[in-house]
């Protein structure tokens, strides 16, 4: 098993710098922090027997921090080689800042899996937001001013400063900001465990969990294609990512209010998943999808027992490696037909076989069909889920028929339906963009055989 | 194709003469070369400064200005349709009446007034005799939209529509030279289920004692569903029905075509990716559009000229080389009355002269007009009238037909354009062949209001089905005139 975690270790380092040289002095600047980075873990050698590093308090790197990591490195390689059109070799004026936007992104994702110490988590937790809005604002196809630009701040600051208060007291409370001290405290007779709702909170809006779900789809139907992908793939996880260091090192036990959170992000995730089928714009489709994903990955961590953790995690990956690729099929879409809407993008199945090809692996990966990385995680997340509480089983096989109903729904009227007289003619998709899907193909469809990397 | 190529070169030289009359003349106040210092706000997916964004967002803050939400224009829309009058209103009815998650759809209309809107002038009648079969069915559409049209344009909480129908067939007279044409035309509608019956001398004498029936064979007659609405109501119905289904209205003129080249294994090819947009305040809008439909009605050349069309490319086996061969042509509708003329019973009367008459209300005053010859085509820099032709053509002609009408007093009169198809004067509708997100819906010389609903629904099917379903329109495609295949209708009034 070394010999394959030193594999994805490095392929993609290597895929970025790759691919950071061809395209701008920013991603160069980009590649060189990535080789940094890669270079203080090779020097520590325990990448070979790797389960947690620690070189000093700010730093901390366990197998779920690599995982993120392979993770941001992954969709931040996706979303160049798919933005390609918008970067457009040589840089145009107008793509200026595009690629420095995208890695000022990726880096606060890349710092904050890394973590060690609640400092930087939380800094890094916030700092992820700018870009993300510099970049919707600058290149986003907003009809009317700031409304998505708006709702990503202030849903996303306003959860996170009871966050900020939290981490501040317990930090007073422990003496230091670093995860390994924290699990190492007993801190229940200093607070009650209900200090833990408002932490949560920021991590459920970060999600996110339906209730506090509305920036999502208005940021990803505005925001550019590069932004959407790494909208989808990494931010969201960052929330996730939160969630398991706070049930982690706060000693987390199935109780009443991890009851209760359950069933209403349960319903919530069932909700998303009702409205995604009444969608019109395909990206809105995709985005209320992440929705009820993430509410599966948050109940699972709510669950608190390794097997379920270990489904969260995969779904995570799986989520995160499908949805981007599903954005950028969309913004394909979207090139071809200058519309989102799923009436004005037909018939692709006749008319762009390959492309048609990549729509059904991705949406079929969506549903959790086997043999997909999502259909494992389902699985075992559904036998786990119903141990905590029998009752989940009926909100979680509706969501489970729901999603193939969006599913199959934005299937069948992408790929069928009549040829637009309007329509016909498309210039051409590049083997290189298309080849971009196929990494991820591989991944979703033959990554079951590494499943028991998802037990972090 | 020589044919085809040389006709239109005729075709070409004709409209070049005609429309760089307009170019000078007709445009309402503004010209069309823009000042390049006017603010450009940027369509959708192109990078704007976040700085300006903010400086806009707080301004209201920091100045005390206000502003809307929305701004002037989208910076995207999937459909956008050029052109507020009852053609361009129709489609956007068609297209969110089926669902409202159809898309979005934007209509731009650069005179809300309507001052010189063909929709407004019209007599607006409506009749389904035609000897071209997709126009009779277009019109019993029509026919049959409007029967129930307080269930289809009711909006919840406001007055219920309005459109002032008014059940009167018309009468077509022919003399022995075309009373075989007129009895197969009349053939032919009946067989479509249009309810025409066809009148003989003497049943016509018998019916309209005050006809003069020198020189008249037959008559045919429609017994339903023809007759005549206001134009103005139903354009505001409709309008309002749009404005609750999430049609979203603009004011602005368009003023040029953005293209993008686009590159692909066959060669390079360009596609209309937007619109600049000319709006009240002074500023540019950029909007890129999925599909846009030209509904501009008599300005329809003009506004296929900014989107390039005519420009020469070619891609494959689909060509860019012929103009849209439409045009404004004047036509004046004269109100006269006459105190002992035909009362309730006066059918839309068409003499073989080409004038016509018809009842206007229920004291005495009739419409009446005429189509001039080519050669006398009137002027059509302004909408002023000519009573010169009144006097010399049209009057005459109805007082040999109507001998009551030889003591009438002429009231008023006013003049609107027909959107004059130069080619054969009938429905151009469908993609273009090269720019294939580029609809027309135009041409209707005419006829625009008694078919712009069958044309609404048309567009509608093409854009949701990629194939027309309700009446089969392809034979009014753009491509009839590359291959020489002109649909000529006979009954032009």
């Amino acid at each position: 098993m070394w010999f394959l975690k030193m594999w994805f270790l490095i392929t993609p380092f290597l895929l970025l710098s790759y691919y950071s040289v061809y395209f701008s002095s920013m991603g160069f600047f980009w590649g060189l922090c990535c080789s940094f980075i890669f270079f203080i873990l090779l020097i520590k050698s325990s990448v070979v027997c790797f389960f947690f590093y620690v070189p000093n308090s700010w730093v901390l790197m366990d197998d779920l921090s690599f995982l993120m990591e392979v993770l941001v490195f992954l969709v931040f390689v996706l979303s160049v080689a798919c933005s390609v059109k918008d970067l457009s070799f040589p840089l145009k004026e107008t793509s200026k800042g595009l690629d420095s936007g995208l890695a000022f992104i990726s880096l606060p994702c890349i710092m904050f899996f890394c973590a060690g110490g609640w400092m930087p988590f939380y800094f890094f937790f916030e700092f992820s937001l700018i870009p993300t809005l510099w970049m919707i604002l600058k290149w986003g196809y907003q009809p009317e001013r700031l409304q998505a630009g708006m709702f990503l701040l202030m849903y996303t600051a306003g959860a996170s400063l009871p966050l900020l208060m939290c981490l501040l007291f317990i930090s007073t409370v422990v003496g230091s900001d670093s995860f390994i001290l924290m699990a190492l405290t007993d801190m229940s007779h200093w607070f009650s465990r209900w200090l833990l709702v408002p932490v949560l909170l920021a991590f459920f809006v970060k999600l996110p969990i339906y209730g506090f779900h509305v920036w999502l789809p208005k940021a990803h139907v505005e925001a550019p294609l590069a932004g959407s992908m790494v909208l989808a793939g990494v931010l969201l996880k960052l929330g996730g990512f939160g969630l398991i260091r706070v049930f982690s090192l706060f000693k987390m036990t199935l109780s009443e209010e991890a009851l209760l959170m359950c069933s209403m992000i349960i319903w919530g995730g069932l909700l998303s998943s009702l409205v995604s089928a009444t969608q019109h714009d395909i990206k809105s489709i995709i985005a209320y999808s992440s929705v009820s994903h993430m509410s599966l990955v948050a109940v699972s961590f709510l669950s608190c027992y390794p097997l379920t953790k270990l489904a969260g995690v995969c779904m995570m990956f799986a989520h995160g490696v499908c949805s981007p690729c599903m954005f950028a099929l969309a913004a394909s879409s979207y090139d071809w037909s200058q519309s989102r809407s799923i009436s004005m993008n037909k018939s692709v199945l006749r008319l762009f076989p390959w492309f048609s090809f990549y729509w059904f692996s991705f949406i079929v990966a969506n549903m959790s069909c086997p043999p997909s990385l999502n259909f494992f995680s389902e699985v075992v997340m559904f036998s786990s889920i119903k141990s905590i509480g029998f009752v989940f089983i009926l909100p979680l096989g509706l969501l489970c028929e729901f999603t193939c109903v969006y599913c199959i729904f934005l299937y069948g009227f992408l790929n069928h339906g009549g040829v637009s007289s309007f329509l016909k003619s498309y210039p051409g998709i590049s083997d290189r963009y298309l080849m971009s899907f196929l990494l991820s193909f591989l991944i979703l469809f033959f990554g079951f055989l590494g499943l028991d990397f998802f037990l972090v | 194709m020589m044919q085809a190529c040389m006709r239109s070169q005729n075709v070409h030289k004709g409209i070049e003469t005609c429309l760089s009359k307009i170019v000078r003349h007709l445009s309402i106040g503004k010209t069309l070369q823009y000042s390049e210092d006017r603010e450009y706000r940027a369509a959708a997916g192109e990078a704007r400064s976040v700085k300006d964004i903010f400086k806009e967002e707080f301004s209201p803050l920091m100045k005390g200005e206000i502003h809307g939400v929305e701004s002037k224009i989208p910076r995207e829309t999937d459909i956008l349709i050029i052109g507020g009058g009852l053609v361009g209103t129709a489609v956007a009815y068609f297209l969110k009446a089926y669902s409202s998650a159809l898309g979005s759809v934007t209509v731009i209309e650069r005179d809300y007034t309507y001052t010189r809107a063909s929709s407004m002038l019209s007599a607006g009648g409506i009749r389904h005799q035609f000897s071209v079969p997709e126009n009779v069915l277009m019109s019993k559409f029509t026919s049959d939209f409007l029967k129930n049209y307080k269930q289809h344009l009711s909006v919840f909480e406001q007055d219920p529509p309005e459109v002032s129908f008014h059940h009167q067939g018309y009468l077509f007279l022919a003399p022995l030279s075309s009373a075989e044409n007129l009895e197969n035309a009349v053939k032919m509608q009946r067989s479509l289920g249009a309810k025409t019956v066809l009148l003989s001398k003497e049943q016509l004498a018998e019916k309209y004692p005050w006809l003069n029936l020198d020189g008249i064979e037959v008559g045919s007659l429609g017994t339903s569903g023809e007759g005549w609405f206001d134009p103005w109501q139903l354009v505001h119905s409709l309008k309002a029905k749009n404005l609750a289904n999430g049609v979203r209205y603009c004011e602005g003129e368009v003023i040029e075509f953005k293209m993008e080249d686009v590159r692909s294994a066959d060669g390079t090819r360009k596609i209309i990716k937007g619109v600049d947009v000319d709006c009240k305040d002074g500023k540019h809008y950029g909007c890129n559009f999925s599909c846009v439909i030209n509904c501009a009605g008599p300005w329809a050349g003009e506004i296929a000229r900014l989107a390039h069309i005519g420009d020469g490319e070619q891609y494959g086996d689909t060509s860019n080389f012929i103009e849209l061969p439409v045009e404004p042509r004047k036509r004046y509708v004269y109100t006269f009355h006459c105190p002992d003329g035909p009362t309730l019973d006066t059918p839309f009367v068409i003499d073989p002269s080409g004038a016509y008459f018809r009842r206007e209300g229920l004291g005495g005053h009739y419409i009446c007009g005429a189509s001039p010859n080519d050669s006398e085509e009137p002027n059509i820099e302004d909408l002023n009238v000519d009573y010169d032709f009144y006097n010399e053509v049209v009057w005459p002609a109805l007082a040999n037909r109507v001998p009551a009408f030889n003591n009438s007093k002429l009231k008023a009169a006013w003049a609107g354009y027909y959107d004059y198809n130069l080619m054969d004067q009938n429905l151009i509708i469908g993609p273009h062949p090269y720019h294939t997100n580029f609809l027309f819906a135009n041409g209707m010389s005419g006829h625009g209001v008694q078919h712009a609903l069958a044309i609404g629904q048309a567009i509608f099917e093409l854009i949701m089905y990629g194939h027309y379903k309700t009446i089969d329109l392809s034979r009014f495609s753009f491509n009839r005139f590359m291959d020489d295949e002109l649909v000529i209708e006979d009954a032009i009034v």
